[in-house]
């Protein structure tokens, strides 16, 4: 083992790499501004989700681009640009190779970064969170991690392990445990279906952040902090007690990313435990990180290390939020709302970049040739402050307004509506974040060369530093004491530990549920699994690569709100075709675990080509790329996506509820899989078309004008807004949406459509209206009927109408015209009623005279006469029994 | 009882380090050294940068300074 930096080197100057420290810093601050871009793009289709639809490449596909960019683009290359600086000042020696650098500066950006976005972008991508750059650049980023090792880590090993500081081991521990972590985040899950490919996905979420970002962000906190200072940090021993927790707790964090999902509960309950042990750790962390900047005031005067004291202030928010985010209690509130996305960006914007930035300018400082803008540097850090701060603060606040939403049971787009002004406000954050980053190009770009040193030496002069304590400066360099062997020894010890603790949370969080799960699939699972078709596996590919798991979970959680709302939770077996798993961690959009059978192929087609034309204020992207101009003419991309949905919970309906007995048998005492079996329902979706009745009382209408409101926000585009049945929509559906303002209906059938939906057409349930909304769209539909003034028919007309109706047609309107005729029950769209809905004379005789497409109900010309077609349209007018308006109950 | 062990582990671990710290002055003094060995590789590096931008400066002014040394006695011839 070599001793440290010896005096020989020192007079022979640190060999700090300033070219590679250069590239990677300008490498950095422009993959940064393409990143946000993406990212600005992204939040802009929040509240404008046509902007720019028809230039830009899709949401998801964007999204990808832009956390793919954030994390490997911007703070991959602002940390190579920091341990360029920092790890020969660190070992006394310089990197491995210049020529190295060249290739890792290059492999990093044009064999990761170009053709990642170029492939994400065309549609070539994984859809597992912070992994979304497919596999053959995975394997860029492996090398690129293996080059940097080969770069980084022998100058430490040449120096030997005596004295390690901080920040070193922090560097060694990124390097390594990432060559760990990536490879088992990113290509795992691949081969390792639904929940159980989930843990190991999980692992990585928190491994991406846990040991690669945040070791790397501490290795400058710790770096930055003393050097700025001239003071060492405060406590050695507490840095180094934050480091091995750290690294034994991080990796046991994963699972929170799926509490309350079909992962073993003990898996959960242990990444609960450690999320809680973490923050405490980060408590000891921040406390001596802030102790070693006292004095330094609370705006440091040192542009680089004021940027670092921020991150530290970050890193203390935003760890605390991660281990009460794990609590349950909180976790069943924020947990996929826009909290999750304040937190990450806390994390990822907060606490790692202005780490990142800290450093960079601290090296910036430091190289003699390097431009230097201070006041640009100045405007970053305000801007940068400011607005990050207040979008944290505002999706914080916007988690917990769709948390809430959720939890009340209200519809799923009241959360979208309420979200509105917060996701403005969130892009409006942009503007001083851009301006922030663009500042700090121009800081790094413009201004005198060698100014930084000018900055630094200014403050240096401002502040009185503190000289190391000369007892304890050469103490344990010129001998090795017993007690130092066996710290020595104790560092080899705890480094073989580090590693095989990384093994032992993959075993702990990974395999196990892996076998767990399995094993429940075994025993739950049909004993003939109906595999997906090759339509329904290229439909999977598309759902995949558009990004759609950003929005949409595939999981019903074990909570009582989500029961409510979707149905019985998942279970494991569901999943097992699942290569790999799109449970998904945020809902912008509702669950599809039980997507299947809730919406005809139709509306799947018109809500995928233009979704605002069959729900006005939804905020989905369109994908018109998947039809040929119309959603009447969807292409293959388009039938194999709607096939694919129609797949999502149809495994556990063919199995309900005959399949269950034998499942639940086998669950025994399973709590978890019990409460799955025993919901109310399999599928509670609202939208779910039900068959007649079971309506209940729907009491006193909400006002008026919320009822035109709800109207213009959920039928209209259907309908239209006059009730005309003439909505953007209409031409594409079949059977096309029925023209209100010539039918009149009492209001019980109005309340038994609005409940159940009418099977076979595109008209969904809305079940989860409350019931004075529903009463007030029971009275916006009755305005739009305007009463026709018809001459009354005679009685030798309607006993001819009569005639006709008992030989064509009572056998599916039945006899009293009811719509309930011994066929009825054969028919894929239930026959009218007409002892509840009569339809104008008009109206009458042009569905005689045409049908009804997407109906069995057919045209009569060829059967009928026109004075039989116009008998029959008067006779069956007579069965319409009126009611007063506002129904006392409408169930029948 | 897993979540026991690593409780217990993770508390056993910190422990053990603070006690051996508060109990062992050499061993404390030897978890605490690389702090100052940083901070001394911190100065010499800053030295070395700064004391080559001193340098680089004063020769700037230096050279600055002979020009227009010899500008004037050119003017004065």
């Amino acid at each position: 083992m070599s001793e440290v930096t010896s005096s020989a080197q020192r007079e022979s100057g640190y060999q700090v790499d300033t070219l590679l420290v250069k590239a990677h810093g300008i490498a950095a601050f422009v993959t940064l501004l393409i990143a946000v871009i993406f990212g600005i793009l992204v939040s802009l289709q929040f509240f404008l989700p046509d902007f720019a639809a028809n230039l830009l490449p899709t949401w998801g596909r964007m999204r990808y681009a832009h956390t793919q960019g954030i994390m490997l683009g911007w703070l991959g290359n602002a940390f190579l640009a920091f341990l360029y600086h920092a790890v020969p000042i660190l070992t006394g020696r310089p990197v491995t190779s210049h020529k190295l650098g060249l290739w890792l500066f290059g492999i990093w950006n044009f064999a990761v970064m170009l053709p990642g976005w170029v492939l994400v972008l065309a549609g070539v991508s994984q859809p597992l969170e912070w992994a979304e750059f497919p596999l053959p650049v995975d394997a860029f980023v492996v090398l690129g991690f293996v080059l940097a090792a080969a770069q980084f880590l022998p100058p430490f090993f040449r120096r030997g392990i005596a004295n390690l500081y901080v920040s070193s081991w922090y560097i060694i521990g990124a390097l390594i445990f990432t060559l760990l972590s990536y490879p088992m985040g990113n290509i795992v899950p691949e081969f390792v279906p639904g929940a159980a490919g989930a843990a190991f996905s999980g692992l990585w979420i928190h491994d991406a952040v846990g040991l690669f970002v945040t070791p790397l962000a501490l290795a400058i906190l710790y770096f930055v902090v003393p050097a700025t200072t001239g003071r060492p940090v405060y406590s050695h021993l507490l840095s180094m007690l934050g480091f091995w927790g750290l690294f034994f707790l991080y990796p046991l964090n994963g699972t929170h990313h799926y509490i309350f999902s079909v992962i073993p509960m003990e898996a959960q309950m242990t990444a609960i435990m450690a999320s809680f042990l973490l923050g405490v750790i980060v408590i000891i962390v921040v406390s001596n990180l802030m102790l070693s900047q006292r004095g330094s005031g609370l705006i440091p005067r040192d542009i680089g290390l004021r940027f670092v004291s921020m991150s530290v202030v970050f890193y203390l928010i935003v760890s605390i939020q991660g281990s009460l985010q794990a609590n349950m209690s909180l976790n069943q509130l924020t947990h996929f709302t826009d909290w999750v996305i304040g937190h990450s960006h806390l994390a990822m914007l907060g606490f790692a970049t202005f780490a990142g930035i800290g450093g960079i300018i601290h090296a910036w400082q430091r190289m003699p040739d390097a431009r230097y803008n201070a006041r640009a540097f100045e405007w970053a850090y305000w801007l940068l402050v400011v607005g990050i701060g207040t979008m944290v603060l505002d999706l914080t606040l916007a988690g917990l307004v769709q948390g809430g939403s959720w939890e009340s049971g209200a519809p799923w787009l009241e959360s979208v509506r309420e979200s509105r002004p917060y996701w403005i406000v969130r892009s409006l954050t942009a503007i001083p974040i851009t301006a922030g980053f663009v500042a700090l190009f121009v800081g790094m770009t413009t201004g005198p060369r060698g100014a930084g040193a000018d900055a630094v030496e200014r403050v240096r002069q401002q502040q009185a530093i503190q000289q190391v304590a000369p007892e304890l400066s050469d103490g344990g360099t010129s001998h090795v004491s017993s007690p130092a062997r066996l710290l020595g020894m104790s560092y080899v010890v705890a480094s073989v530990a580090g590693v095989a603790f990384f093994v032992f949370s993959v075993s702990l969080l990974g395999e196990l549920p892996r076998r767990m799960l399995e094993q429940q699939t075994v025993s739950m699972a049909p004993q003939n699994p109906l595999p997906l078709t090759d339509s329904e596996l290229r439909g999977r590919d598309v759902y995949a690569r558009e990004g759609c798991a950003y929005c949409h979970t595939q999981q019903v959680r074990y909570t009582d709100a989500d029961i409510v709302r979707f149905g019985a939770p998942t279970l494991a077996w569901e999943g097992r075709f699942d290569f790999p798993h799109l449970l998904g961690t945020r809902r912008i959009g509702p669950d599809l675990a039980r997507a299947t059978a809730t919406r005809p192929q139709q509306w799947h087609f018109v809500h995928l080509y233009s979704p605002r034309a069959v729900a006005p204020t939804s905020i989905m992207p369109s994908y018109p790329e998947l039809f040929d101009g119309s959603p009447e003419q969807p292409r293959q991309e388009a039938r194999d996506l709607v096939a694919y949905l129609e797949t999502l919970g149809r495994a556990r309906e063919l199995a309900w509820p005959e399949g269950e007995v034998a499942a639940k048998a086998a669950a025994s005492d399973n709590m978890w899989a019990q409460m799955s079996f025993s919901a109310p329902v399999l599928n509670a979706h609202p939208a779910r078309t039900q068959p007649r009745g079971q309506a209940p009382a729907f009491g006193t209408p909400a006002a008026p004008e919320l009822g035109l409101q709800l109207w213009r926000d959920n039928c209209s585009g259907c309908h239209g807004l006059d009730g005309r049945g003439n909505g953007s929509a209409s031409a594409w559906l079949q059977p096309q949406p029925t023209n209100l303002s010539v039918r009149e209906y009492t209001s019980a059938r109005l309340g038994d459509i609005l409940w159940n939906g009418v099977h076979g057409s595109s008209m969904p349930g809305w079940r989860d209206q409350p019931a004075a909304n529903l009463a007030a769209l029971v009275e916006v539909v009755h305005g739009f009927y305007q009463e026709e003034l018809t001459t009354r028919a005679t009685p030798e007309l309607l006993a001819t109408g009569a005639r006709i109706y008992a030989a064509h047609c009572a056998e599916c309107h039945g006899v009293n015209g009811a719509g309930d005729g011994f066929a009825a029950d054969q028919l894929a769209v239930l026959p009218t009623d007409f002892r509840s809905e009569r339809p104008a004379l008009e109206e009458n005789i042009r569905v005689l005279r045409n049908g009804v497409q997407g109906t069995p109900m057919a045209p009569w010309t060829d059967r009928l006469s026109d004075d039989e077609i116009v008998a029959v349209a008067h006779y069956v007018r007579e069965f319409f029994v009126r009611e007063n308006s506002v129904p006392e109950g409408v169930g029948q | 009882m897993i979540t026991n062990l690593i409780v217990g582990l993770s508390l056993a671990f910190a422990v053990a380090l603070l006690l051996a710290n508060w109990l062992v002055p050499t061993l404390r003094r030897q978890i605490e050294q690389p702090k100052y060995t940083f901070q001394e590789q911190l100065q010499h590096f800053d030295k070395q940068h700064f004391d080559k931008q001193r340098q680089d400066t004063q020769a700037k002014v230096s050279d600055q300074a002979t020009r227009s040394d010899k500008e004037r006695t050119n003017e004065t011839r």
